[in-house]
């Protein structure tokens, strides 16, 4: 056979459409190949079976469930930390004597007038009172010995720290405590202040009560601390009691010495008595000042960091609304940031795997041709 | 506003591509039926392959071959998807009916003779293995270049020429037997 006429024969055995079907074609290349549910065709048929099966969406769904309580946990966790929008720490006292002293959190209300908080604070001294009046373990009947301490940051505008340190002073002053030591340093911006105080311990109530009442500050922040040294008072009052029992024994006892000896050794044994007893004396004078006086720390911040909010009168307004809408904004920059450390090693295996699955697509369809 | 192309680009406009439609609907035909051996599954694969073709045309490269080897492009990947899916499922077995059986019977001597040509043309063509028979299809049914057919095969234009040169070879051997 030629080739021509081979070539002959080969384009006569060309197939050709039927006119029904060329003409049902063109009437859809007319309309522009309008999309048609193909429920027999390859790609449906892959993503019905691939819907079929129960594990691909369960961890699709389980997935997206993990995301959002992420979402929600870490939206959550920073309003925690913030303190609610006004951005105050919490108010939290902390005892180790049983005196628990603990003010929940400050609503924005109380943020937003300092009289209001102030007010919200004094129940914390009822309770630490009660701490105080407890009877001794000892079952002496005097009180126990308890040694009480408290820190408090006070917010004030730049220009008036030192109106505010002042009043610190003068609270100090009312209530006869001392300055152990006090810095104050002003500058344009704001300032810092910082006192260490002793206070009388039956006023110290009262006298931190002042202090978070002072004009043109607000409280930051509180913390009470309550230890019990009754233990330690028991111990120095016994040696001491031991010491002097001892010392006048040998007292007698030199009284009644026959030889030198016996004077020296007496005298030796008197003098390192007297050492001990001077010793327990100061421990016991130490230790009454400490139960007798409490020691508080006052930090005063100037400027936009404890600036005093200006009260309003509770009512949701533009500046709350902007605050809330930034808030919004942070928490979805959030989800965004999540969702792409999620989804970027999801696109980079994607991407890797991505020409393997096109080659095996294509060796797939060989294989095909090559078993037709 | 007037949109401007790049020349690599392809002419998006419905009229470039009802062009092309025009001039491949009955080759395509062709050669997916040659491919599938099955009319009915060539008609449903031939307007997928048109279908998508619609949807792709603006990944078109011009600088990566000719429309007509594109287009020719994803009709192959269309048939041997169904090809794949015959395989998976109930394998259908429908004979390419033949067009002149019947003229045959009713004619006289010449036109016997001319369908016994034929009949032993099909019978050498049965016996191309598949990749040739689809060489067959891409150059005589759908009236492909060498060129053309190098690209829609993903081989160099001189392989797709050798290739083609042997498979006439075999096919004439066959047809002399």
């Amino acid at each position: 056979m030629h080739d021509d006429e081979l070539i002959t024969l080969l384009t006569a055995e060309r197939p050709r459409p039927r006119e029904a079907f060329a003409a049902e074609l063109d009437a859809r290349a007319a309309a522009r190949f309008p999309p048609r549910p193909r429920p027999g065709s390859p790609r449906a048929l892959r993503w019905s079976a691939w819907l079929r099966r129960p594990v691909i969406p369960a961890a699709v769904t389980a997935l997206a469930i993990g995301l959002v309580a992420l979402v929600i946990a870490v939206g959550g966790g920073g309003d925690a930390r913030v303190g609610g929008s006004g951005g105050v720490p919490s108010v939290a006292g902390d005892t180790q004597a049983g005196g628990a002293v603990a003010v929940p959190e400050r609503t924005m209300a109380e943020q937003a007038e300092p009289d209001a908080q102030s007010r919200a604070l004094a129940p914390a001294a009822g309770d630490l009172a009660a701490a105080h009046a407890a009877p001794a373990a000892g079952g002496s009947g005097s009180p126990r010995k308890v040694e009480r301490s408290a820190s408090l940051e006070l917010g004030a505008d730049a220009d008036r720290v030192d109106d505010v340190a002042q009043g610190v002073l003068g609270v100090v002053a009312r209530y006869e405590g001392i300055v152990d030591s006090s810095s104050v340093q002003s500058r344009q911006d704001g300032g810092e202040a910082g006192f260490q105080l002793r206070i009388p311990a039956d006023r110290l109530q009262p006298a931190l009560a002042a202090l978070s009442r002072l004009p043109d500050a607000r409280v930051l922040s509180r913390t009470d601390d309550t230890r019990d040294v009754n233990q330690a008072y028991v111990s120095v009052r016994r040696a001491l009691a031991n010491a002097r029992a001892e010392r006048a024994g040998v007292v007698r006892a030199l009284a009644n010495a026959d030889t030198e000896d016996e004077t020296l050794r007496l005298r030796a044994r008197l003098d390192r008595l007297e050492l001990t007893i001077a010793r327990a004396e100061r421990a016991q004078r130490a230790l009454d000042r400490r139960v007798d006086y409490s020691r508080v720390s006052v930090a005063i911040h100037g400027g936009a960091g404890g600036g005093v909010v200006p009260a309003d009168d509770g009512a949701f307004g533009l500046g709350d609304a902007a605050h809330d809408a930034l808030r919004v904004l942070e928490v979805a920059a959030g989800v965004v940031v999540i969702a792409a450390a999620a989804l970027v090693p999801v696109a980079v295996l994607a991407a890797l795997a991505w020409p393997l699955a096109r080659a095996l697509t294509r060796r797939r369809r060989e294989q095909a041709l090559d078993a037709a | 506003m007037t949109a401007t192309s790049s020349p690599t680009a392809i002419d998006t406009s419905w009229e470039r591509f009802e062009a092309l439609y025009r001039a491949s609907r009955d080759d395509v035909y062709a050669y997916v039926a040659t491919l599938l051996r099955d009319r009915a599954g060539a008609e449903d694969v031939t307007a997928l392959a048109f279908e998508r073709a619609y949807r792709r045309r603006r990944s078109f490269d011009r600088a990566r071959g000719e429309e007509r080897a594109w287009l020719f492009g994803i009709a192959r990947n269309a048939a041997l998807d169904e090809l794949r899916r015959r395989r998976r499922h109930a394998r259908l077995a429908v004979d390419p009916e033949d067009p002149l059986a019947a003229d045959a019977l009713a004619s006289g001597e010449d036109l016997a003779d001319e369908a016994a040509r034929r009949a032993a043309l099909r019978a050498a063509l049965d016996q191309l293995a598949p990749r040739e028979r689809e060489l067959v299809a891409l150059k005589f049914h759908a009236g492909l270049t060498n060129a053309e057919i190098a690209r829609v095969l993903g081989v160099s234009e001189s392989n797709a020429g050798t290739l083609l040169h042997r498979t006439m070879a075999k096919l004439r051997k066959a047809c002399d037997a």
